[in-house]
This record gives structure tokens, sequence and C-alpha cells, in this order.
């Protein structure tokens, strides 16, 4: 006899519910899969014909983990875990790379001397861990999974990379700036400045926020 | 075969009907309505469990853990005195819509 039990919960790995709600679920699709198997030793098919035939009832595990999510409201609830708190802090990122520009009266940062561009780097470096754990520290209020207190503090990281993807579509060639003058091609080296290099603190701020283990609040 | 748009929106009333006249939990619920319909309409797990809970929320059914005669622990639904209220009206538009069909040219017999 197969563990259905064990089958749909590694099925339904993706599903973002509450555990107790989980247990139930599982629990009542193995049911359900477990009398079709058994009716189907009864009409005398063999274990694996009777098995697959229980599994194709299943109607496709994506779709019903979709399903399930929008009638358990999680599409709302990973609005508020995951796109709002992600969406803020990314903008906040971006804009934080242009506030030392009104200090030194909106000059393109092309034309900063190397002294100002290193503190105006630094100085957001310094930044980002904090808003790291904001956004950690937010999705986790709104009762966000780990997964998703990541991802939304690395949302200022996704919006660079995206950033640096639309940049390479747009200009297609290095600007004088950004010639080889090494034998590291000049995209990656951007994509580690941009990209690689703020993760770091990103990630090291929202750690606080992620070892919080068992403080996870149930959503309602 | 039914088209799965058609099934959709007639499935509510199937659970619904087929609920209103005992307790059954998924899986004969599924059977009773694929056996009654000649197979034509047949759920799978997709389409049934959400929906299910769905009609739990709303208030039309109630759900309890129960034991089955298999001896196994099975979850019952039955048609809640809401559910009964929504049937009622709902048994109606499906009826007045297929009379409507039949005075189509071409769905007159069918």
């Amino acid at each position: 006899m197969p563990d259905w039990r064990r089958f749909v919960g590694r099925r339904l790995r993706a599903l973002n519910v509450p555990s107790a709600r989980r247990d139930e679920i599982e629990r009542e699709l193995a049911g359900f899969l477990e009398d079709d198997y058994e009716k189907g030793l009864r009409e005398r098919k063999k274990p694996r014909a009777a098995m697959r035939d229980a599994i194709a009832r299943v109607g496709g595990w994506p779709e019903l983990t979709y399903a399930f999510e929008r009638e358990e409201g999680v599409l709302t609830s990973r609005l508020k875990t995951l796109w709002i708190p992600g969406f803020v802090v990314a903008l906040a990122a971006l804009a934080l790379t242009r506030l030392p520009h009104a200090r030194w009266g909106g000059i393109a940062m092309v034309r900063l001397e190397s002294q100002q561009l290193l503190v105006i780097v630094w100085t957001w470096l310094l930044m980002l861990p904090l808003l790291g754990a904001l956004g950690a520290e937010w999705s986790r209020r709104q009762g966000g999974a780990r997964r998703e207190q990541l991802l939304v503090s690395l949302a200022p990281a996704f919006a660079l990379a995206v950033l640096f993807g639309v940049m390479q579509v747009l200009l297609g060639h290095p600007s004088s700036q950004f010639t080889n003058r090494g034998p590291i091609p000049w995209r990656v080296m951007i994509f580690v400045n941009v990209v690689l290099i703020p993760s770091v603190p990103i990630l090291l701020g929202c750690l606080p926020a992620l070892a919080r283990r068992g403080e996870r609040l149930e959503r309602g | 075969m039914i088209d799965p748009a058609i099934k959709r929106g007639s499935a509510e009333l199937a659970v619904l009907s087929v609920l209103a006249a005992e307790p059954l939990h998924g899986y004969e619920l599924a059977q009773r309505i694929e056996r009654q319909t000649s197979g034509l309409l047949r759920f799978t797990l997709a389409s049934l469990y959400p929906m299910l809970y769905r009609l739990e929320r709303q208030g039309s059914l109630s759900s309890e853990w129960r034991t089955a005669p298999s001896g196994r622990q099975r979850r019952y639904y039955k048609v809640t005195a809401a559910g009964r209220r929504k049937l009622a009206p709902l048994r109606q538009q499906w009826l007045r819509y297929f009379q409507a069909l039949r005075q189509l040219p071409g769905l007159r017999n069918a």
C-alpha cells in the first residue's frame, strides 16, 4: 500500500498555508487517493495501474496548489508579506543612492571625485543592512515565511539586477568609464559591484529577523 | 465529453444537489456524481476540493471528520440551512436556462 499521506505532502510542499490547515488538506487528499487506489484494486487492476489511475485524478499539482492558495486567501496574503514590503524596500534602497547627490548639489555621479564616490558608496552599503532588517521584519510581522522574508530583504539586489539588465539592453556597449582595464569582463565587474556586493550587507541585516524561530505569525 | 467551462458552471449545483440528499466525504461525492451522470461529470482533486472549501467558507456546507464504513477517518460534508436556501434558486436558474436553450432551433429535441 503506498503511503499516500507522504506522497501528497511531497507534492504540496510549495503550498503556502498554516501548518494545521496543511495537515488537514493533506490528510483529506490522501484519503481520496487511497479510496480511489483501493477501488482500482477491487476492480482487479494491477497495483501500478491502480496507482497511476488514482494519481490521474489529481488534475495537476500546480493547479491544485494555486486553487487552494486562492481559496485560502494566500494570494492576497502574499501581497502583504512579499510584494508590498519588497517594493518599498527596493524603492528605498534606490532612493538612498540619490541622497548624496542632493548633498553635492545634484551633480551626476560620473562627475564626482573618487573620494566623494567612495563616501557615497560606503554610506549606501552601510545603510543596506538596516533596509534588509526592516524588510525581513516587515514581512515577518505580516506572517511571511522565511523564504518571503529573505526575498523581501533581497528586493534591492533584485531591483538593481533588473536595472543592470535594462542598462545592458539600452546601452548595449560599455560607456567610457566601464572599458576593460583588466582580465575581468566589464559586465561581470558591474554585476559584482552593483548586485553581488550590496547583497552581502542586506543578508547580514536580515539575519536577526530570520533567526527568530517559532515567532512566525500564523495567518488568520 | 462535456466542455470544462460548462462543467465548472454546473459543478456547484451538482455538489449541493447530491449533498442535500445525504452527507458524503469527498471521494464518495465524486463517485456518486460520476455514476449518476454516467461518467460525464468527473471531478479531479483540483476541481473538487477548492470548490468544497469555498462552499464551506461561504457557509453553504459544513464538515466533520467521521469514521467511514472502511474504518478510516474521512471528512464528511453536508449542506447547511444557508446552502439549502442557495440551492433552491440555483436549481430554478439552471432549469430556466435549459428550458431557454431547448427553445433554440437545433436544440428543440435535445
